[in-house]
């Protein structure tokens, strides 16, 4: 399968977001099981000839009047899935060392996310948010709701500082029902912070799925020569020589990915880490992994 | 080894060659600013010292360090001071082409001795190999000693040819053309093979005076040979400094302008008129004139006696200091008239006549009308030479043209209608008989006789295009079959028809008969551009002494046959005198048109037979305002035309020998390098160098770019 992977640059280079999710999807969904299951809801969805058993109060009569042939109305199956997206839009979130940002790396896989969950018929909601609450599109499943959710992504504009735990509270309060709930940040505020809201929201009931979207150059910090750097959301300045403090800080970052690791898997929730230079249908494949863990 | 002309630029490069190693030392404090996420993991660590004890990227250091080193040898014109091998198998004689100056300012105190004196020295530093020709130049070169003679004569009597150069070579009056001359006898020497083996080397000689007004500007556009030298010996006259005075004309007044050369001494000079007879008129006025300065002054006035010219007094090279002055004001050129008397009537060919004459500013021609409006004739002004009929004339006015014409004036009859020919009939050619022509649409003009007298400054392909104007109406003149012979068809209509006819009145005068008239009733003829001209033209002919009047420089030519036709007789000022039948006899091409080279200052006079006796043209020849310009050029100015030349110190000059030494060798050390041209190597080696900088820099910024993330 990692043959076929798309690479991320050429989807990247695509510039409709919608584009680029049905691509993602439409890759990743080749060769599995692509059945739809239909049911009998308030949903229509297609005709099919009636055959022996089927319940005949789902028998067309008014087509069978002017065919003289006898069809069942199939509706779309009423879904059970609420799937909450909470998706962080602040400052650090525009850095890029490649062609694009961890935003559009992190837009990407949420509405890839979306699509692959509203095709098969689940309800999904979309929080973005940075030291606030930016926007909520509550979980729908119904026609055009998709395009609602790309376009709420698409005129994002990028925040301040980051507030995850705020974010995981006020969804903790505001999601009634329960669900799945995806945060997808790149986490690089306090790891002990998100512990209290993460229980809060397991508490609630909510699966978990705790994505972290990381750029390459914060990883390895891949910095040839000193310079001064300036933190994208608080301004602070520092001179550095990564040559320097390169195993330093590789060190204080895997630390910190290690401690989030471990507050969520306390808490009950799937963390799971990607690069912007990983491939998006690995990020889908380690989704669906992460609900086959929750089952 | 190089040795460098400006080693100045050498030094410079070797110490700029420093730069570039500094600058790879150095390394300056991070200016660039990263944004960041996690500066919170990052450890402040100080920013690194400047200096590194070994340079950074050091191809790329030894790159621009050697392209600075090329670039600074490059602009030191480099040179390799090379010995010219010479075989010793062949013959190694040199070919020396001499050029002595012979323009008016050579006729300085002190020069002849100088050339005759560096002449001589020149002749004998010559082998018996060597081979010599010798020239004299001014405004024109001619050769006193050819190489086919030098190598003809034996060895023994080429000490006598050499002696011919005293009495050969004498300044004449002309100016000097010595760029042309150079030019000429350097492509000759270029060309010329040697019959008796090997040349070791071509040089052109030139002695002179190498004055300022030597007219050098076209050695800077010509491409001089290769393989010819340039040796300039420069003489100059004993005193130095000059004044020269020349003859301004203008709007019938004369000035004088006095031009003192730049090395003159003297800054007080005097003018003094004098009579034909030479005595002098009236007290001389003094005039100031700063060394290098020209001045204008107008002429003293002399009573009732008329100048003959003007001498300057002080001077010590009287070459260019007197001048001949007109003899004769310009008299006013009264033109007859008969026809409309109304001067605002344009749809009288008077009206446009007017115009046309008016716009003459060099002639200033009146013209008379000689019929009141009453009808009385009036007799034509004692100084009319021209009539001009435009209507039909009463018998009394006819009698009186008649009388005119006999009197050796001319006449331009336009007939406006066949009425009018009648009424003119006594002056048409005999047996004629003219009708009213039936123009279909226009008529034009066409064959114009470009040879005759009147139509001659049309001659010119660019101006001989009458068929532009477009005539409307004309009269049909048949000629009598032998009266062909006795006039002349200037032009003809379209349709063949004579147009205008000239012939000879009873009386010596010319008629030119038109058989339309320039009013618009009749054509567009008075609207063309040739109208004026050809009135112009007409004038002239009718005046020829006092329109002819010139100023003209030594060395102009004449040709005679423009004022008259086969018979004239050219006074020299020394009051020789050439004719026509003496310049056809020397003139081996009779087709060719005749001239006569003005070699003489002074007055020239062209006599030729007229109606009324004979008529005299008056030409007023001085010696080029440019000769008097005397003071010597800088020694460098060959150099400063793009030409290599060693040149032989001035004589008298406070240079030392020594000084003239070390000039020589800087100038055989700016013969090679201009010869080698080194220093386009070492641009071209430079150049390589930069591209090789440039592309390795390239690459270590792309290695830099992919190693460290583009934020």
């Amino acid at each position: 399968m990692s043959a076929e992977l798309m690479n991320p640059s050429v989807i990247m280079a695509i510039r409709s977001l919608e584009l680029r999710a049905r691509l993602i999807v439409d890759g990743f969904r080749t060769g599995l099981n692509r059945s739809n299951r239909h049911g009998f809801s308030v949903e229509f969805s297609e005709y099919r000839q009636y055959t022996r058993g089927d319940d005949p109060r789902f028998l067309d009569w008014k087509l069978f009047a002017r065919t003289d042939r006898s069809y069942i109305r199939l509706f779309e199956d009423e879904t059970n899935l609420r799937c909450n997206i909470l998706l962080d839009v602040s400052r650090s979130m525009t850095f890029q060392s490649l062609d694009w940002s961890k935003w559009s790396y992190a837009s990407t896989l949420a509405a890839s996310l979306a699509w692959l969950l509203n095709r098969q018929g689940d309800a999904v909601g979309l929080t973005l948010y940075d030291d606030h609450i930016r926007e909520v599109v509550p979980a729908r499943y119904r026609p055009g709701h998709f395009r609602r959710l790309l376009v709420t992504m698409e005129r994002a504009a990028a925040g301040q500082l980051t507030d995850t735990a705020g974010a995981l509270r006020d969804a903790a309060e505001r999601l009634q029902k329960r669900g799945l709930v995806i945060l997808i940040s790149d986490l690089l505020s306090p790891a002990e912070e998100l512990q209290d809201s993460l229980r809060s929201l397991r508490g609630c009931g909510h699966d978990v799925v705790v994505m972290q979207v990381l750029d390459p150059a914060e990883v390895s910090l891949s910095f040839s020569e000193p310079v001064r750097f300036e933190d994208l959301e608080t301004a602070v300045q520092i001179h550095a020589d990564p040559d320097t403090i390169r195993a330093d800080y590789t060190a204080r970052m895997t630390e910190h990915n290690r401690q989030l690791q471990q507050e969520c898997e306390a808490a009950g929730a799937i963390f799971r880490q990607f690069q912007t230079d990983q491939p998006l249908e690995l990020c889908l494949a380690e989704f669906l992994q992460a609900r086959r863990e929750f089952r | 080894m190089f040795e460098f002309l400006s080693l100045n630029f050498a030094v410079a490069g070797g110490l700029l060659a420093s730069v570039p190693f500094v600058l790879h030392l150095l390394r300056k404090t991070p200016a660039r600013t990263v944004p960041f996420t996690v500066v919170r993991f990052l450890k402040e660590t100080l920013p690194k010292t400047t200096r590194r004890s070994s340079p950074e990227h050091w191809p790329l250091m030894l790159l621009r360090i050697l392209a600075v080193i090329l670039l600074g040898m490059a602009f030191s014109r480099p040179f390799q001071r090379v010995s010219i091998e010479q075989d010793d198998d062949v013959q190694t004689g040199q070919r020396v082409a001499v050029l002595i100056d012979s323009s008016a300012s050579m006729r300085r105190d002190g020069i002849r001795d100088q050339v005759l004196q560096k002449f001589r020295s020149l002749a004998d530093s010559l082998s018996n190999d060597d081979v010599l020709s010798v020239s004299m130049y001014s405004s024109a070169v001619s050769a006193l000693i050819s190489a086919e003679e030098w190598l003809q004569t034996p060895l023994d009597s080429r000490s006598a040819l050499l002696q011919r150069i005293d009495e050969l070579w004498d300044p004449d009056w002309s100016s000097t053309e010595t760029a042309t001359a150079m030019l000429a006898s350097a492509e000759e020497l270029s060309r010329e093979t040697s019959g008796s083996g090997a040349v070791r080397e071509k040089v052109l000689v030139v002695i002179t005076d190498f004055q300022n007004g030597s007219r050098l500007q076209q050695l800077q556009s010509a491409a001089w040979p290769e393989n010819v030298r340039i040796e300039l010996q420069v003489v100059q006259a004993d005193p130095i400094g000059n004044a020269g005075i020349s003859l301004l004309r203008e709007n019938n007044s004369d000035r004088v302008r006095i031009t003192n050369a730049g090395d003159s001494t003297r800054s007080q000079f005097r003018l003094q008129p004098f009579d034909s007879a030479g005595q002098p008129l009236g007290n001389p006025i003094t005039v100031d004139i700063a060394p290098g300065q020209r001045r204008t002054v107008s002429l003293p006035s002399t009573g009732q006696t008329t100048a003959a010219g003007v001498e300057l007094l002080d001077d010590p090279h009287p070459f260019d200091n007197v001048i001949d002055l007109p003899t004769a004001e310009t008299p006013v050129r009264v033109i007859g008239h008969l026809g409309s008397t109304d001067p605002n009537d344009s749809d009288q060919m008077r009206y446009y006549l007017q115009r046309a004459l008016d716009g003459d500013e060099t002639l200033l021609p009146q013209l008379a009308d000689l019929q009141t409006a009453d009808g009385t004739i009036v007799p034509p002004p004692r100084e009319t030479r021209l009539i001009i009929v435009t209507a039909a004339p009463s018998e009394q006015a006819v009698r009186s043209l008649e009388s005119a014409l006999e009197s050796g004036r001319n006449l331009l009859i336009a007939l406006d209608s066949v009425e009018m020919a009648t009424a003119v009939q006594q002056l048409l050619p005999a047996g004629c008989e003219v009708t009213e022509a039936d123009v279909d649409d226009y008529a034009m003009f066409t064959a114009p006789d470009l040879e005759a007298p009147l139509l001659r400054p049309f001659a010119d392909a660019r101006f001989s295009d009458f068929s532009s104007i477009r005539i409307w109406k004309h009269r049909r003149i048949s000629l009598a079959a032998d009266s062909e012979q006795q006039l002349r068809v200037l032009v003809r209509f379209d349709s063949g028809d004579p147009a205008i006819v000239e012939y000879s009145g009873t009386g010596g005068g010319r008629v030119f008969l038109s058989m339309t008239g320039w009013h618009p009733n009749d054509s567009q003829w008075a609207l063309s551009s040739r109208f004026p001209p050809l009135l112009n033209r007409l004038l002239e002919l009718s005046w020829p002494n006092e329109s002819e009047l010139q100023i003209l420089e030594v060395g102009s030519t004449l040709s005679p046959e423009d004022f008259a036709d086969a018979d004239w007789t050219l006074t020299r000022p020394d009051e020789s005198t050439v004719s026509a039948d003496q310049l056809s006899a020397d003139s081996s091409e009779a087709s060719l048109p005749r001239t006569l080279v003005l070699d003489q200052p002074g007055r020239w006079r062209l006599t030729m037979p007229a109606s009324t006796g004979t008529q005299e043209v008056e030409f007023l020849v001085n010696v080029s305002a440019a000769e008097s310009r005397t003071e010597p050029l800088p020694a460098g100015q060959l150099q400063a035309l793009g030409l290599s030349a060693d040149v032989a110190a001035i004589e008298g000059d406070p240079g030392s020998t020594a000084e003239s030494a070390t000039q020589k060798a800087r100038l055989n050390a700016e013969a090679l390098e201009s010869r080698q041209k080194i220093w386009r190597l070492f641009l071209l080696a430079a150049m390589a160098c930069l591209i090789a900088e440039a592309i390795l820099s390239r690459r270590i910024e792309q290695r830099q770019s992919i190693a460290e993330p583009a934020v």
